[in-house]
């Protein structure tokens, strides 16, 4: 976030903001594999840091997702769910969903949603779920 | 690309579908999803004559992008010969939602936003 990282820190691409029981990482340009792992680190350790129930990740600003960050995105996902919290990945754009498929790339079981609101709608009800009882809320 | 309801969209296919139509139309399909801010899509693919493999596969990618973008997609109106060339050709369509026809697709998309259901019995009195 400072303008004084050290050299192998370099300036931050993701920000990830704590609000309420939810974690919101935004990506804001393209990453390389590198930035990927780093950002998977911070992540999974801020989960635990803030207690997180719910992690939203915003792919929105990036126009290209290759098969590391799709992967990445799975991996998070998963991580995120042994240390208790669930993922959805927001905003993808049309070009790149469309890209996805045409390369057979896909978020594996994890939920998408179209933007922030869904999945902030998708993560309050599924925890709503899982909080009362195991039974799924009819829809 | 049509919307019929807060969320919904309908996209009647009429006539023979190709690869490069098929393109087209899940690019278009995207754009709208994100336009309408769409939640649940039905494809109707009753004026549908035949389909091949490689437009069933892209039916199959138009599924899975939308679903990326958080929409559900239900197919409907597969006619008895296209469901038979589809087994036949072995798709895996097991990820598909298919319904019978447009109004059983339209009912389960309601059904999915939460719109009070009509049965057939509120209709016959």
């Amino acid at each position: 976030m400072s303008g004084v990282d050290p050299p192998e820190q370099a300036p931050l691409r993701v920000s990830i903001l704590a609000q309420g029981a939810y974690l919101i990482a935004s990506i804001h340009t393209a990453l390389d594999d590198e930035h990927f792992e780093r950002f998977q680190h911070d992540l999974i350790d801020q989960i635990g840091q803030h207690r997180s129930s719910g992690v939203i990740i915003d792919v929105a600003a990036l126009d290209v997702l290759d098969s590391f960050g799709s992967r990445t995105l799975r991996n998070i996902a998963e991580m995120a769910r042994l240390r208790g919290a669930v993922t959805t990945i927001v905003g993808i754009q049309p070009d790149v969903a469309f890209a996805m498929v045409e390369l057979g790339l896909d978020t594996g079981s994890v939920h998408t949603a179209l933007d922030l609101e869904e999945g902030l709608d998708y993560l309050a009800e599924t925890l709503k779920a899982v909080g009362t009882s195991r039974s799924r809320v009819p829809r | 690309v049509l919307q019929v309801r807060e969320r919904l969209l309908i996209l009647p296919i009429i006539g023979i579908l190709d690869a490069a139509r098929a393109r087209q139309l899940t690019e278009q399909l995207l754009k709208a999803i994100r336009a309408h801010r769409a939640k649940v899509v039905v494809i109707d693919i009753t004026g549908v004559p035949d389909v091949d493999e490689g437009v069933a596969n892209s039916l199959v990618q138009t599924v899975d992008a939308s679903k990326l973008m958080g929409a559900s997609v239900i197919i409907t109106g597969l006619s008895s010969e296209i469901a038979e060339t589809l087994v036949t050709i072995g798709v895996d369509l097991s990820k598909m939602d298919t319904l019978g026809d447009l109004q059983e697709g339209i009912e389960e998309a309601e059904r999915l936003l939460g719109y009070p259901g009509v049965g057939i019995d509120d209709v016959r009195r």
